[in-house]
């Protein structure tokens, strides 16, 4: 009858096998061969296979159905009994929703704050090639680095060194006074650079060529924001405007706003042949360091090599002096800047999410001796162990994408205000990170679930059916001793927070009202362009007419701004080898009788008048301690070419913020350069005296507007910085006080719970119920006491590093711990209190009933 | 005896004829065939075997496994037979055939 049985291809076979449901597996898959066979036998290869193909087709779909159909009916089991009970502990599931979620906002904020960081300066086209030039100088004793360098060197490593593609100077510009159309507006964000400034980095040019902008001596680049505030929307290219009521500056090009997330900052860019019009300026000088010189290597020069190239480079052309130029990427500076305040948010961030996974944890365990009934029900219908164990991860994958989405809503909700504290523009859908980002999130959601459904799913999973149905009560012994260290640990972190925040709060306070060896307060100070300083004598003479204003000076650079060095001095009986970088400052003759700052040798300007043949300066303490033991007035001190007799020794104050030691000074008298006017007022009738001021300025320099600042103000921004970090640091102390006294509130419910038992025996014995609350509350005191230990040793070392940073720190107070233990010992207490005070009060009758 | 009695589809009544002609080698294959060979018409194995299993269901057919087969690996195969209720259900589906048709055979078959 047949020539050969045509067997049906492996292949097929076995996908048959897969797919014919158990009933009837063996007979049909017989019958399937056989007619396969006939097929084959009658119609050929093609008509078999056709007809097998099809056969397997429907029996593959109709399997994959079955399964997706019992699938999905499991899943909504699972679910229905997932929300129902969400719905029954309404109390709990709030809290653990909303731990959860508060945690993930907070680390979503950070993600999307660390994102933003990190993508400082990578518009840059060249950015792997840029750097940025600093200088190394080297003295006896030590070294120091600094951001500036001296002006021949950018054309120098350009022309002598072929891995050099090209190099810009940019120098920032103090505030000046700008005209045109009509408007005046004095203009802080002004940058000098070279016309090569703009083909190196890449802001990107609205109208105008960035080759060909900066080429000509008279010409201006603005940015968009300035171009409005001049002339509206039209395109001002090839307008005008007026510098400081001297030079007319023809427009030729206009940027895009520079973004926030670049750490180069300015709205408005001059040509470097504008440098020519200060009259100390020399292109060929290289002993005075006051620029930033950037770099464009070519491509694949290691730069690391080429720094021990040019490392002689200043010092052949210099005597004396050994300085060093030093190459860094450009796209480290910011990292190097912030980088310290990124890692401790991120730190942060985890250390917060972390609390909120274990609060979850916690009480899911907390809640497993109810569940265990169920557990034991399911196993007894016929669940596997695997099917809870995917029903307990189910439960808690859906409260923790739960909590993702309400994360998102309260990041939505928040971002206002994160933005303004931490000046920044983040939103959700901002970034091209964001797709990024999104998917991230869920992935936290899914870890957060997975890992927070671990100790349900796999310990709860295991209880046996028989022991749970029997007894009322099932919860192994470990439970307690994991539980309480769970919370410890909630604490412990939550700690380290509190003395965190109230370290960085201390020590901003000190700084704030530390002594700065001049008076700070009821003291403003006014720019004063070049171009108006003529008028200066007048303007003084006016003002101290008026009793309110006590003391008028002017200094070349403002106090808490020293930006200008030299290592240029020298005097009798200094060391050959020794080399050391000064901070210098002119002034007038009234600085130190304006500013409050004492004398320790010697006399001040007072009723000097400057003289070219006998300059005269003063010196600070540490100054005076490198020059000499003994008394220096009247000695002689040679700056360049420059000899000034030193008339007095100031005591030492602060030129710049705290951060930073006490530099050697000197403070010269100057008839000019000076541009800045400092002017103390009585501390009564402020306003009155304000506007004499202004009256004043305007009788006297119509053509300039007034602009003026109180130093409070400006020293505030100063540790800008560290207020932020500390307001951050307070919400997240609160976030993880809060979440970590839920966390305890809602284990000591649940004790409370497990031991109605007990406590009903207690009672019926005569225990109080102070007794009884007395003894639970003992036990998490405990707890919080164990948390201390742990977490105040860690947050008294962190507290430490962290105040390194600054040159002048407050000492931590021992009651710095104490606080910190009453305080979290308070808030344990009233967390369990109220559980252990309704225990106590329960009628034992009802908690013995069922024995 | 049955007071609820299942009346027959024709696909069904075809198959339970094609088991009885069948006898002793009325199998899912065969089936078809036999099937195939009185209508012409080739249904196919899925709804066949679904029906199949839905007769044994209501107890009209009953099945058992043949002795292995000499090729095909020795396999055994389902062999399926009528139950005495199916009798009965074919029974009633010939009367019905039969008053049904009574009186009209001459005109439906005469020729033009």
């Amino acid at each position: 009858m047949q020539n050969s049985f045509k067997k049906i291809p492996a292949f097929f076979s076995y996908l048959l096998d897969r797919t014919i449901s158990e009933q009837d597996s063996s007979h049909l898959k017989g019958d399937f061969e056989e007619i396969y066979d006939s097929l084959h036998n009658s119609g050929g290869a093609l008509k078999a296979h056709t007809w097998l193909i099809r056969q397997i087709f429907v029996s593959f779909f109709i399997f994959a159905s079955h399964s997706v159909k019992w699938w999905f009916i499991m899943f909504k089991n699972y679910l229905t009994v997932s929300l129902r009970n969400l719905k029954n502990s309404k109390g709990f599931s709030f809290i653990n929703i909303t731990g959860l979620a508060f945690g993930m906002a907070c680390c979503l904020f950070i993600m999307l704050w660390v994102i933003d960081e990190l993508s400082f300066d990578r518009f840059h086209t060249n950015i792997d090639r840029l750097h940025h030039v600093r200088l190394n100088i080297l003295y006896t004793g030590g070294m120091t680095d600094i951001a500036v360098t001296p002006a021949p060197l950018a054309k120098t490593l350009k022309n002598e060194f072929p891995e050099v593609e090209d190099s810009a100077r940019l120098r920032y510009q103090r505030t000046m006074l700008l005209k045109g159309e009509n408007k005046a507006f004095y203009e802080p964000d002004i940058v000098i650079a070279d016309a090569s400034f703009f083909s190196i980095f890449s802001f990107p040019f609205i109208s105008g060529d960035a080759e060909t902008a900066l080429k000509e001596p008279n010409s201006i680049v603005i940015s968009r924001d300035v171009a409005y505030k001049y002339f509206g929307d039209e395109n001002p290219v090839g307008k005008v405007l007026n510098l400081n009521n001297s030079a007319d500056y023809i427009i030729k090009g206009v940027i895009q706003n520079v973004p926030h997330n670049s750490s180069i900052q300015f709205d408005i860019v001059l040509p470097w042949s504008y440098m020519f019009n200060e009259s100390w300026y020399d292109d060929d000088y290289w002993d005075s360091q006051f620029l930033h010189t950037y770099v464009l290597l070519n491509e694949s020069v290691d730069w690391e090599g080429f720094n021990t190239k040019i490392k002689n480079v200043i010092t052949d052309r210099l005597e004396n002096r050994r300085n060093e130029p030093v190459l860094h990427p450009f796209i480290d500076i910011h990292m190097s800047r912030a980088g310290e305040i990124v890692n401790m948010f991120s730190i942060l961030a985890v250390f917060v999410l972390l609390i909120a996974i274990i609060n979850y944890m916690n009480l899911a365990t907390a809640r497993s001796s109810l569940r265990a009934k169920e557990i034991g029900m399911r196993k007894v219908i016929g669940a596997q162990k695997a099917n809870i164990v995917r029903q307990f991860y189910i439960e808690s994958i859906l409260t923790s994408v739960i909590s993702m989405i309400l994360a998102l809503i309260i990041v939505y909700l928040l971002m206002p205000q994160v933005n303004d504290i931490s000046s920044k523009n983040l939103s959700l859908a901002g970034s091209r990170h964001s797709e990024i980002l999104i998917i991230g999130m869920f992935l936290v959601a899914l870890i957060t679930g997975l890992i927070s459904g671990i100790y349900p799913g796999q310990v709860l999973s295991s209880y046996q059916p028989v022991k749970v149905l029997n007894s009322s009560l099932s919860s192994g012994m470990r439970n307690p001793l994991f539980r309480k260290i769970l919370v410890t640990m909630q604490f412990a972190l939550s700690i380290l927070l509190v003395v965190g925040t109230i370290i960085v709060n201390s020590q901003l306070n000190f700084v704030k009202n530390m002594d700065m060896g001049w008076e700070k307060d009821d003291l403003l100070y006014i720019n004063i362009p070049d171009e108006a300083f003529p008028h200066y004598a007048a303007f003084k003479n006016e003002l101290l007419q008026n009793s309110s204003v006590t003391g008028v000076t002017a200094m070349q650079s403002v106090l808490t701004g020293f930006g200008n060095t030299s290592s240029n001095f020298h005097w009798q009986g200094k060391d050959p080898d020794l080399s050391v970088s000064i901070s210098f400052s002119g002034s007038d003759a009234d600085f130190i009788e304006t500013l409050g700052i004492e004398l320790i040798e010697g006399n001040s300007f007072s009723g000097m008048e400057f003289s070219m043949e006998s300059p005269v300066i003063m010196v600070n303490e540490t100054f005076k301690n490198i020059i000499s033991d003994g008394p220096v007035s009247g000695k002689s001190l040679t700056w360049g070419d420059d000899t000034f007799t030193i008339t007095g020794v100031m005591k030492d104050f602060q030129i710049q913020s705290v951060r930073q030691e006490i530099r050697p000074t000197v403070i010269y008298l100057s008839p000019n350069r000076l541009r800045y006017i400092l002017i103390r007022l009585q501390p009564e009738n402020v306003s009155e005296t304000l506007s004499f001021i202004a009256d004043t300025w305007e009788s006297v320099l119509p053509e300039f507007p007034l602009e003026y600042r109180f130093f409070d103000e400006r020293i505030e921004r100063l540790y800008r910085t560290e207020i932020r970090i500390s307001s951050i640091l307070q919400y997240f102390t609160g976030l993880a006080l809060f979440i970590a006294g839920l966390g305890l509130f809602a284990l000591a419910s649940f004790t409370a719970q497990r031991r109605t038992k007990e406590i009903g025996i207690r009672k019926v014995m005569g225990a109080s119920g102070t007794g009884i609350v007395v003894l639970l509350s003992s036990e998490f005191l405990k707890l919080v006491l164990v948390a201390n230990l742990i977490g105040l040793p860690a947050a008294a070392y962190f507290g430490n590093a962290w105040l390194e940073n600054f040159a002048f720190r407050y000492n931590i107070d021992v009651s710095l711990f104490l606080i910190t233990i009453a305080a979290t010992t308070l808030i344990a207490l009233s967390a369990v209190f109220q559980q252990a005070y309704r225990a106590s009060r329960a009628n034992p009758v009802d908690s013995l009933r069922h024995d | 005896m049955e007071s609820i009695m299942h009346d027959l589809t024709k696909h069904e009544e075809l198959i339970l004829l094609s088991i009885l002609k069948l006898s002793d080698d009325a199998y899912g294959v065969s089936i078809r065939r036999t099937i195939q060979g009185i209508s012409g018409k080739s249904i196919n194995y899925g709804s066949l075997s679904n029906t199949l299993y839905q007769l044994v269901r209501k107890k009209l057919i009953e099945s058992r496994e043949s002795d292995p087969v000499s090729q095909q690996g020795g396999r055994r195969k389902v062999l399926y037979s009528l139950t005495p209720s199916g009798k009965e259900a074919l029974k009633r589906a010939w009367e019905v055939q039969q008053s049904a048709w009574d009186g009209v055979v001459d005109i439906v078959l005469e020729s033009e």
